[in-house]
Protein backbone atom coordinates (compact mmCIF):
# COMPACT_ATOMS: atom_id res chain seq x y z
CA UNK A 1 0.00 0.00 0.00
CA UNK A 2 2.75 2.39 0.90
CA UNK A 3 5.34 3.70 -1.44
CA UNK A 4 8.09 5.74 0.09
CA UNK A 5 8.91 8.98 -1.61
CA UNK A 6 12.45 8.91 -2.86
CA UNK A 7 14.68 11.33 -0.98
CA UNK A 8 16.01 12.47 -4.33
CA UNK A 9 12.63 13.80 -5.34
CA UNK A 10 12.05 15.51 -2.04
CA UNK A 11 12.02 19.22 -2.35
CA UNK A 12 13.58 21.33 0.36
CA UNK A 13 10.64 23.72 0.09
CA UNK A 14 8.45 21.92 2.66
CA UNK A 15 11.37 21.92 5.10
CA UNK A 16 11.62 25.69 4.86
CA UNK A 17 7.87 26.04 5.25
CA UNK A 18 7.77 23.77 8.28
CA UNK A 19 10.68 25.64 9.87
CA UNK A 20 8.95 28.99 9.32
CA UNK A 21 5.62 27.60 10.56
CA UNK A 22 7.24 26.08 13.65
CA UNK A 23 8.99 29.34 14.45
CA UNK A 24 5.73 31.26 13.97
CA UNK A 25 3.79 28.84 16.20
CA UNK A 26 6.42 29.14 18.94
CA UNK A 27 6.46 32.95 18.74
CA UNK A 28 2.65 33.20 18.75
CA UNK A 29 2.39 30.74 21.70
CA UNK A 30 5.03 32.72 23.60
CA UNK A 31 3.25 36.03 22.99
CA UNK A 32 -0.12 34.60 24.07
CA UNK A 33 1.43 32.96 27.14
CA UNK A 34 3.18 36.16 28.24
CA UNK A 35 0.10 38.30 27.59
CA UNK A 36 -2.24 35.95 29.45
CA UNK A 37 0.11 35.42 32.41
CA UNK A 38 0.60 39.17 32.91
CA UNK A 39 -3.18 39.74 32.83
CA UNK A 40 -3.79 36.89 35.30
CA UNK A 41 -1.14 38.35 37.63
CA UNK A 42 -3.03 41.65 37.64
CA UNK A 43 -6.21 39.80 38.52
CA UNK A 44 -4.44 37.78 41.26
CA UNK A 45 -4.53 38.17 45.03
CA UNK A 46 -4.16 34.99 47.04
CA UNK A 47 -5.20 36.22 50.51
CA UNK A 48 -3.32 36.29 53.80
CA UNK A 49 0.40 35.47 53.75
CA UNK A 50 1.33 31.96 54.83
CA UNK A 51 4.44 31.12 56.80
CA UNK A 52 5.58 27.49 56.94
CA UNK A 53 6.65 27.64 60.58
CA UNK A 54 8.55 24.77 62.14
CA UNK A 55 6.93 22.39 64.58
CA UNK A 56 8.38 19.98 67.13
CA UNK A 57 7.51 16.61 68.65
CA UNK A 58 8.47 15.82 72.23
CA UNK A 59 8.56 12.18 73.18
CA UNK A 60 9.54 8.87 71.66
CA UNK A 61 8.89 8.92 67.91
CA UNK A 62 6.47 6.38 66.53
CA UNK A 63 7.72 3.71 64.11
CA UNK A 64 7.13 4.40 60.43
CA UNK A 65 3.60 3.32 59.57
CA UNK A 66 3.36 0.16 57.49
CA UNK A 67 -0.16 -0.62 56.38
CA UNK A 68 0.82 -4.15 55.38
CA UNK A 69 2.07 -5.04 58.87
CA UNK A 70 -0.20 -7.41 60.81
CA UNK A 71 0.46 -5.58 64.07
CA UNK A 72 1.19 -1.88 64.36
CA UNK A 73 4.09 -1.51 66.85
CA UNK A 74 3.00 2.04 67.66
CA UNK A 75 -0.33 0.95 69.15
CA UNK A 76 -0.15 1.29 72.93
CA UNK A 77 2.85 3.62 72.77
CA UNK A 78 2.51 7.09 74.27
CA UNK A 79 2.24 9.54 71.38
CA UNK A 80 4.69 12.43 71.31
CA UNK A 81 3.36 15.84 72.28
CA UNK A 82 3.29 18.14 69.29
CA UNK A 83 3.92 21.85 69.39
CA UNK A 84 4.06 24.60 66.82
CA UNK A 85 1.93 27.37 65.39
CA UNK A 86 -1.39 27.58 63.61
CA UNK A 87 -2.08 29.62 60.46
CA UNK A 88 -2.50 32.78 62.52
CA UNK A 89 0.84 32.28 64.26
CA UNK A 90 -0.75 31.27 67.58
CA UNK A 91 1.04 28.62 69.66
CA UNK A 92 -0.63 25.24 69.38
CA UNK A 93 0.09 22.19 71.53
CA UNK A 94 -1.38 18.80 70.73
CA UNK A 95 -1.27 16.20 73.51
CA UNK A 96 -0.92 15.99 77.28
CA UNK A 97 -4.49 17.21 77.85
CA UNK A 98 -6.17 13.87 78.69
CA UNK A 99 -8.47 14.21 75.70
CA UNK A 100 -9.02 11.56 73.07
CA UNK A 101 -8.10 12.81 69.63
CA UNK A 102 -7.98 11.95 65.99
CA UNK A 103 -4.93 13.48 64.32
CA UNK A 104 -5.21 14.10 60.61
CA UNK A 105 -2.09 14.77 58.55
CA UNK A 106 -2.77 16.56 55.28
CA UNK A 107 -0.65 17.68 52.35
CA UNK A 108 -2.00 20.56 50.28
CA UNK A 109 -0.83 19.00 46.99
CA UNK A 110 -2.18 15.49 47.62
CA UNK A 111 -5.35 14.79 45.60
CA UNK A 112 -6.48 12.18 48.11
CA UNK A 113 -6.28 14.77 50.90
CA UNK A 114 -8.16 17.23 48.69
CA UNK A 115 -10.93 14.68 48.27
CA UNK A 116 -10.99 13.65 51.94
CA UNK A 117 -11.20 17.15 53.44
CA UNK A 118 -14.73 18.03 52.25
CA UNK A 119 -15.91 14.56 53.33
CA UNK A 120 -14.54 15.10 56.83
CA UNK A 121 -15.98 18.62 57.03
CA UNK A 122 -19.44 17.37 56.07
CA UNK A 123 -19.26 14.35 58.36
CA UNK A 124 -18.13 16.40 61.37
CA UNK A 125 -20.87 18.96 60.80
CA UNK A 126 -23.45 16.16 60.88
CA UNK A 127 -21.79 14.20 63.71
CA UNK A 128 -20.34 16.51 66.38
CA UNK A 129 -17.72 14.78 68.53
CA UNK A 130 -17.76 16.30 72.02
CA UNK A 131 -15.54 13.56 73.44
CA UNK A 132 -12.94 13.53 70.69
CA UNK A 133 -10.81 16.38 69.39
CA UNK A 134 -9.99 16.54 65.71
CA UNK A 135 -6.44 17.81 65.45
CA UNK A 136 -4.97 18.64 62.10
CA UNK A 137 -1.39 18.86 60.95
CA UNK A 138 -0.52 20.32 57.57
CA UNK A 139 2.79 18.91 56.45
CA UNK A 140 4.77 18.17 53.29
CA UNK A 141 4.49 21.91 52.59
CA UNK A 142 6.09 22.95 49.33
CA UNK A 143 5.44 26.30 47.62
CA UNK A 144 6.37 24.76 44.26
CA UNK A 145 3.59 22.22 44.53
CA UNK A 146 -0.07 22.69 43.61
CA UNK A 147 -2.79 24.08 45.88
CA UNK A 148 -0.33 26.16 47.90
CA UNK A 149 -0.67 27.61 50.49
CA UNK A 150 -2.50 25.10 52.70
CA UNK A 151 -4.04 27.95 54.70
CA UNK A 152 -6.03 29.16 51.67
CA UNK A 153 -7.11 25.62 50.84
CA UNK A 154 -8.36 24.72 54.32
CA UNK A 155 -10.08 28.10 54.78
CA UNK A 156 -11.79 27.59 51.45
CA UNK A 157 -12.97 24.17 52.61
CA UNK A 158 -14.21 25.69 55.92
CA UNK A 159 -12.01 23.36 57.97
CA UNK A 160 -13.50 23.45 61.47
CA UNK A 161 -10.48 23.11 63.76
CA UNK A 162 -7.09 24.81 64.26
CA UNK A 163 -4.28 23.47 62.10
CA UNK A 164 -0.71 22.86 63.26
CA UNK A 165 1.78 23.97 60.62
CA UNK A 166 4.57 21.42 60.25
CA UNK A 167 6.87 23.40 57.98
CA UNK A 168 9.89 21.16 58.54
CA UNK A 169 7.92 17.86 58.50
CA UNK A 170 9.43 17.05 61.92
CA UNK A 171 6.04 16.17 63.37
CA UNK A 172 5.14 13.98 60.40
CA UNK A 173 8.38 12.05 60.79
CA UNK A 174 7.96 11.69 64.55
CA UNK A 175 4.45 10.34 64.07
CA UNK A 176 5.59 7.75 61.51
CA UNK A 177 3.90 9.22 58.44
CA UNK A 178 4.61 7.30 55.25
CA UNK A 179 1.73 8.45 53.02
CA UNK A 180 -1.15 10.95 52.83
CA UNK A 181 -3.76 11.39 54.17
CA UNK A 182 -2.58 9.93 57.48
CA UNK A 183 -4.56 9.38 60.65
CA UNK A 184 -3.40 8.70 64.19
CA UNK A 185 -5.99 7.98 66.87
CA UNK A 186 -4.84 8.75 70.41
CA UNK A 187 -6.82 7.81 73.50
CA UNK A 188 -7.45 10.01 76.52
CA UNK A 189 -4.50 8.30 78.24
CA UNK A 190 -2.19 9.60 75.51
CA UNK A 191 -1.54 6.19 73.97
CA UNK A 192 -1.84 5.45 70.28
CA UNK A 193 -5.02 3.46 69.59
CA UNK A 194 -4.85 3.14 65.86
CA UNK A 195 -3.10 4.46 62.76
CA UNK A 196 -4.27 4.50 59.19
CA UNK A 197 -3.67 6.03 55.82
CA UNK A 198 -5.68 6.72 52.69
CA UNK A 199 -9.07 8.05 51.77
CA UNK A 200 -11.84 7.11 54.20
CA UNK A 201 -15.52 6.58 53.65
CA UNK A 202 -18.09 8.02 56.05
CA UNK A 203 -18.34 4.67 57.85
CA UNK A 204 -14.57 4.50 58.24
CA UNK A 205 -14.49 8.05 59.60
CA UNK A 206 -17.16 7.09 62.13
CA UNK A 207 -15.18 4.00 63.12
CA UNK A 208 -12.04 6.09 63.55
CA UNK A 209 -13.72 8.50 65.96
CA UNK A 210 -15.44 5.64 67.78
CA UNK A 211 -12.11 3.90 68.33
CA UNK A 212 -10.73 6.99 70.10
CA UNK A 213 -13.21 6.57 72.97
CA UNK A 214 -13.60 2.79 72.86
CA UNK A 215 -10.77 2.05 75.29
CA UNK B 1 5.71 28.93 30.74
CA UNK B 2 2.89 26.56 31.66
CA UNK B 3 0.62 28.50 29.32
CA UNK B 4 3.27 28.51 26.60
CA UNK B 5 3.76 24.75 26.66
CA UNK B 6 0.01 24.23 26.98
CA UNK B 7 -0.50 26.20 23.76
CA UNK B 8 2.15 24.10 22.03
CA UNK B 9 0.27 21.02 23.28
CA UNK B 10 -2.87 22.28 21.57
CA UNK B 11 -0.85 22.71 18.38
CA UNK B 12 0.41 19.10 18.71
CA UNK B 13 -3.17 17.92 19.18
CA UNK B 14 -4.17 19.89 16.07
CA UNK B 15 -1.45 18.02 14.15
CA UNK B 16 -2.95 14.73 15.35
CA UNK B 17 -6.46 15.75 14.29
CA UNK B 18 -5.13 16.82 10.87
CA UNK B 19 -3.35 13.48 10.50
CA UNK B 20 -6.50 11.53 11.37
CA UNK B 21 -8.40 13.63 8.84
CA UNK B 22 -5.89 12.82 6.08
CA UNK B 23 -5.97 9.11 6.98
CA UNK B 24 -9.75 9.11 6.55
CA UNK B 25 -9.82 11.47 3.57
CA UNK B 26 -7.58 9.27 1.39
CA UNK B 27 -10.49 6.84 1.28
CA UNK B 28 -12.93 9.46 0.03
CA UNK B 29 -13.37 11.37 -3.24
CA UNK B 30 -10.91 13.91 -1.81
CA UNK B 31 -8.15 11.35 -2.31
CA UNK B 32 -6.19 13.08 -5.12
CA UNK B 33 -6.02 16.39 -3.29
CA UNK B 34 -5.12 14.73 0.02
CA UNK B 35 -2.42 12.63 -1.65
CA UNK B 36 -0.93 15.71 -3.23
CA UNK B 37 -0.88 17.36 0.17
CA UNK B 38 0.66 14.29 1.81
CA UNK B 39 3.40 13.99 -0.80
CA UNK B 40 4.13 17.67 -0.29
CA UNK B 41 4.16 17.53 3.52
CA UNK B 42 5.79 14.11 3.98
CA UNK B 43 9.39 15.31 3.60
CA UNK B 44 8.82 17.74 6.45
CA UNK B 45 7.37 15.12 8.79
CA UNK B 46 10.68 13.96 10.27
CA UNK B 47 11.94 17.49 11.02
CA UNK B 48 8.55 18.38 12.50
CA UNK B 49 8.57 15.24 14.68
CA UNK B 50 12.12 16.10 15.73
CA UNK B 51 11.01 19.65 16.64
CA UNK B 52 8.18 18.25 18.77
CA UNK B 53 10.44 15.68 20.48
CA UNK B 54 13.12 18.29 21.18
CA UNK B 55 10.55 20.78 22.53
CA UNK B 56 9.07 18.04 24.72
CA UNK B 57 12.49 17.21 26.13
CA UNK B 58 13.35 20.86 26.79
CA UNK B 59 9.93 21.52 28.29
CA UNK B 60 10.23 18.51 30.56
CA UNK B 61 13.67 19.66 31.70
CA UNK B 62 12.33 23.16 32.28
CA UNK B 63 9.54 21.89 34.54
CA UNK B 64 11.84 19.67 36.61
CA UNK B 65 15.03 21.74 36.74
CA UNK B 66 13.76 25.33 36.60
CA UNK B 67 10.21 25.14 37.95
CA UNK B 68 11.27 22.37 40.39
CA UNK B 69 8.32 20.07 39.74
CA UNK B 70 9.59 16.75 41.08
CA UNK B 71 9.04 14.06 38.41
CA UNK B 72 7.06 11.06 39.63
CA UNK B 73 7.65 7.43 38.62
CA UNK B 74 5.32 7.63 35.61
CA UNK B 75 6.94 10.92 34.56
CA UNK B 76 10.27 9.10 34.49
CA UNK B 77 8.86 6.26 32.38
CA UNK B 78 7.57 8.80 29.87
CA UNK B 79 10.90 10.61 29.89
CA UNK B 80 12.75 7.37 29.25
CA UNK B 81 10.66 6.90 26.11
CA UNK B 82 10.44 10.47 24.84
CA UNK B 83 13.94 11.86 25.41
CA UNK B 84 15.69 9.37 23.10
CA UNK B 85 13.26 10.23 20.29
CA UNK B 86 14.80 13.70 19.96
CA UNK B 87 18.29 12.15 19.79
CA UNK B 88 17.27 9.39 17.38
CA UNK B 89 15.39 11.71 15.02
CA UNK B 90 18.18 14.31 15.25
CA UNK B 91 20.69 11.62 14.30
CA UNK B 92 18.47 10.48 11.43
CA UNK B 93 18.09 14.01 10.12
CA UNK B 94 21.83 14.65 10.29
CA UNK B 95 22.58 11.37 8.48
CA UNK B 96 19.55 11.63 6.14
CA UNK B 97 18.63 8.20 7.48
CA UNK B 98 14.92 7.40 7.39
CA UNK B 99 15.35 4.06 9.13
CA UNK B 100 15.24 5.84 12.51
CA UNK B 101 11.53 6.54 12.08
CA UNK B 102 10.57 3.04 13.20
CA UNK B 103 12.40 3.06 16.54
CA UNK B 104 11.19 6.61 17.20
CA UNK B 105 7.58 5.59 16.56
CA UNK B 106 8.02 2.54 18.78
CA UNK B 107 9.28 4.66 21.68
CA UNK B 108 6.40 7.13 21.23
CA UNK B 109 3.97 4.20 21.13
CA UNK B 110 5.31 2.96 24.46
CA UNK B 111 5.08 6.44 26.01
CA UNK B 112 1.49 6.99 24.89
CA UNK B 113 -0.33 4.43 27.10
CA UNK B 114 1.77 5.53 30.09
CA UNK B 115 0.68 9.12 29.47
CA UNK B 116 -2.96 8.07 29.12
CA UNK B 117 -2.83 6.13 32.40
CA UNK B 118 -1.03 9.02 34.14
CA UNK B 119 -3.62 11.48 32.86
CA UNK B 120 -6.44 9.21 34.03
CA UNK B 121 -5.12 8.85 37.58
CA UNK B 122 -4.76 12.62 37.77
CA UNK B 123 -8.52 12.87 37.29
CA UNK B 124 -9.38 9.67 39.17
CA UNK B 125 -6.67 9.23 41.86
CA UNK B 126 -8.33 6.19 43.38
CA UNK B 127 -7.58 4.21 40.20
CA UNK B 128 -4.01 3.96 41.46
CA UNK B 129 -4.37 3.85 45.25
CA UNK B 130 -5.99 5.66 48.13
CA UNK B 131 -2.84 7.37 49.34
CA UNK B 132 -0.21 9.88 48.22
CA UNK B 133 3.48 9.09 48.32
CA UNK B 134 5.09 11.90 50.38
CA UNK B 135 7.86 12.51 47.83
CA UNK B 136 6.47 12.39 44.31
CA UNK B 137 2.95 11.03 43.92
CA UNK B 138 1.84 10.33 40.35
CA UNK B 139 -1.66 11.52 41.18
CA UNK B 140 -0.59 15.07 42.10
CA UNK B 141 -1.57 17.62 39.47
CA UNK B 142 1.07 20.34 39.17
CA UNK B 143 -1.19 22.46 36.96
CA UNK B 144 -4.11 22.25 34.58
CA UNK B 145 -4.01 24.89 31.89
CA UNK B 146 -7.35 25.65 30.20
CA UNK B 147 -8.84 23.24 32.73
CA UNK B 148 -7.42 20.09 31.11
CA UNK B 149 -3.82 20.46 29.87
CA UNK B 150 -1.56 18.88 32.49
CA UNK B 151 1.93 17.40 32.22
CA UNK B 152 0.90 13.86 31.16
CA UNK B 153 -1.43 15.31 28.53
CA UNK B 154 1.51 17.30 27.19
CA UNK B 155 3.64 14.15 26.99
CA UNK B 156 0.79 12.12 25.46
CA UNK B 157 0.03 14.80 22.87
CA UNK B 158 3.71 14.92 21.93
CA UNK B 159 3.84 11.12 21.55
CA UNK B 160 0.67 11.11 19.45
CA UNK B 161 1.90 13.96 17.24
CA UNK B 162 5.24 12.21 16.72
CA UNK B 163 3.48 8.98 15.73
CA UNK B 164 1.11 10.92 13.46
CA UNK B 165 3.92 12.74 11.68
CA UNK B 166 6.22 9.74 11.34
CA UNK B 167 3.39 7.59 9.99
CA UNK B 168 2.71 10.13 7.26
CA UNK B 169 5.31 8.73 4.90
CA UNK B 170 4.50 5.08 5.47
CA UNK B 171 0.84 5.59 4.61
CA UNK B 172 1.51 7.66 1.51
CA UNK B 173 -0.17 5.75 -1.33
Amino acid sequence: MSTAISPKTESRKPLIYIAVTTALVVVVALVIAIASSSSSKKAGGSGAPFVATEAAANGTPLAAYDETAAVDPAVGQVAPTLSGQDFAGQELIIGGDKRAKVMVFLAHWCPHCQREVPLLVTWLAAHPQPQVDLTTITTGIDPNRPNYPPSDWLRREKWPTPVLVDGNSAVATAMGLTSFPYFVVVGANGQVVKRGSGELTNDQIAALFASAVAQ
Amino acid sequence: MQRFFALLTLVALAVVVLRIFTAIAVHTPMQPAVQRWISYAAPASSPAAFAIAATTMLGSLYFSEVAHYTPCKLCWFQRICLYPIALILGYGLARRDNSVRGPAMLLAAVALPISIYHYLIEWYPTLESGTCDPTAPCTAVWFRQFGFVSLPLMAGAAALAIISLLSLRSTTP
